[in-house]
């Protein structure tokens, strides 16, 4: 039964790169890879990211998956992740398609150049790259700025409760950018306008570099970015960085399947783990303490962060 | 919430359901892909060739003939391409809406996706 196995030793079209015997594993892993996916989407689905910053370390210290292939088949779980919510999020109008649509011009870019980088790089490299990574995400994650933290942003919505046709200053191309949803949980209408816009797209293509590059989604960097840059309230900069995610994820994961670091079994099964965590972590999230659990994993990727710089340095 | 603030908060915006059953549609598909290529791949121990991708004829004559790990990687590919069908979506919707602008911001995030196919392909 050496199905994974096999299924995993497909030769790269990218000798220099470093994949060693050590990723070949046994049948039985595939169930513990899908069970890995649907433990990484739950969290992220509970701290409101893409599981990415979850999964790569979770293959690479418990699976010994290789860094590349470890990154290419989170990279396919963001999107997984990214398409799966984003469609629920777009329905609601909680995801702003204007904004996240130009600022989707910045993070391609990005993630075509990190893509295209991390093809380069040995992975000792992209090992401690992804560490570094680790820890600003784990002191935003210990900070708690997610959609469950102060609604913000500049609310410009009428308050004689209509629906207003047209937001203020929407003839200019950054005041058709402005958005507008319903708030369930505060019981009105939220209308805001997006702001320093070249703040966004510099973060943005930062962010897509680090998502090609990397693996992640990269929300937990762009959704304080738009929230405390561009004036996004965060609810809606959680839902438009998550609409973003998925094109981003794809422009590097093209470089990624065209070098043969996408391994199909891996791959396919976390994903599916990952899609099935997404849901139930949707269902939990409201039942669980959010900063207490945020403050946890917060510590776990520190752990993670360090043991990843020993694995490499050690 | 009055029912006549909801019918004012809630416009039926077809753009939006658009790209909702897109990705839908996108997540669905490759996921039963995914999970056939997966089921068939155990069952038949069959294994992905020591070799770089094949050409995208081949994987998906493959992928008709029932082998695992071109289902597989068409369910991939396929979930892959569900972004870019949303954009396009878009850009067809702000077409035919005449918002010049975003439709030319859509179509340039479609250049540089396409750019990135290329280079993979390549």
């Amino acid at each position: 039964m050496r199905l994974l196995a096999l299924l995993l030793a497909r030769r790269s079209a990218h000798p220099p790169i470093e994949k060693t015997s050590r990723m070949y594993a046994t049948l039985s892993n595939v169930w513990f890879l899908i069970a890995a996916g649907m433990a990484t989407g739950v969290v992220g689905a509970i701290l409101g990211t893409g599981g990415g910053v979850f999964l790569i370390p979770l293959l690479l210290l418990a699976f010994h998956v290789p860094m590349h292939y470890a990154v290419a088949t989170s990279i396919i779980s963001v999107v997984a992740t990214s398409t799966a919510v984003a469609s629920v999020n777009v329905e609601r109008g909680t995801a702003n398609m204007r904004l996240g649509m130009t600022l989707e011009i910045a993070t391609a870019l990005g993630a075509i150049c990190g893509g295209w980088t991390a093809g380069l790089l040995p992975a000792s490299w992209l090992e401690t790259l992804f560490a570094i990574s680790l820890l600003p995400t784990a002191i935003l994650m210990w900070r708690g700025v997610t959609e469950n933290s102060t609604e913000g942003g500049e609310n410009i919505a009428p308050t004689d409760g209509t629906f207003p046709e047209k937001t203020p200053a929407s003839n200019s191309f950054i005041g058709s950018l402005a958005g507008r949803y319903f708030d369930s949980r505060l019981g009105r209408e939220i209308v805001y306008r997006v702001r320093r816009i070249w703040a966004g797209l510099g973060i943005s293509f930062v962010a897509g570099n680090l998502s090609g590059l990397l693996g992640i989604g990269g929300g937990v960097f762009k959704v304080p970015a738009l929230h405390l840059a561009c004036g996004v309230p965060i609810r809606a900069a959680a839902a438009t960085s998550n609409f973003m995610i998925g094109v981003t994820a794809t422009a590097s994961a093209f470089l990624y399947f065209g070098r043969g670091e996408i391994r199909p079994a891996l791959t396919a099964g976390v994903a599916l783990g990952v899609i099935a965590g997404s849901a139930i972590g949707s269902w939990l999230s409201p039942k669980v303490q959010g900063p207490v659990v945020k403050k946890l994993f917060a510590v776990l990727l520190l752990a993670a962060a360090v043991q990843m710089l020993v694995r490499v340095f050690g | 919430m009055s029912s006549e603030y909801q019918n004012q908060s809630a416009p039926v915006d077809l753009l939006a359901r658009a790209v909702h059953w897109s990705l839908l549609i996108g997540l669905v598909l490759s996921g039963v892909l995914m999970c056939v290529g997966l089921a068939v791949s155990i069952s038949r121990h069959e294994h992905a060739p020591e070799l770089p991708p094949p050409h995208f004829a081949k994987l998906l004559h493959l992928a008709i003939g029932g082998d695992g790990p071109a289902l597989l990687e068409i369910g991939i590919l396929l979930l892959l391409f569900t972004p870019i069908v949303r954009v396009m979506v878009l850009a067809i919707g702000w077409g035919v809406r005449r918002d010049g602008r975003m439709a030319l911001v859509a179509l340039t995030v479609l250049v540089l996706l396409t750019i990135s196919l290329v280079l993979g392909a390549g």
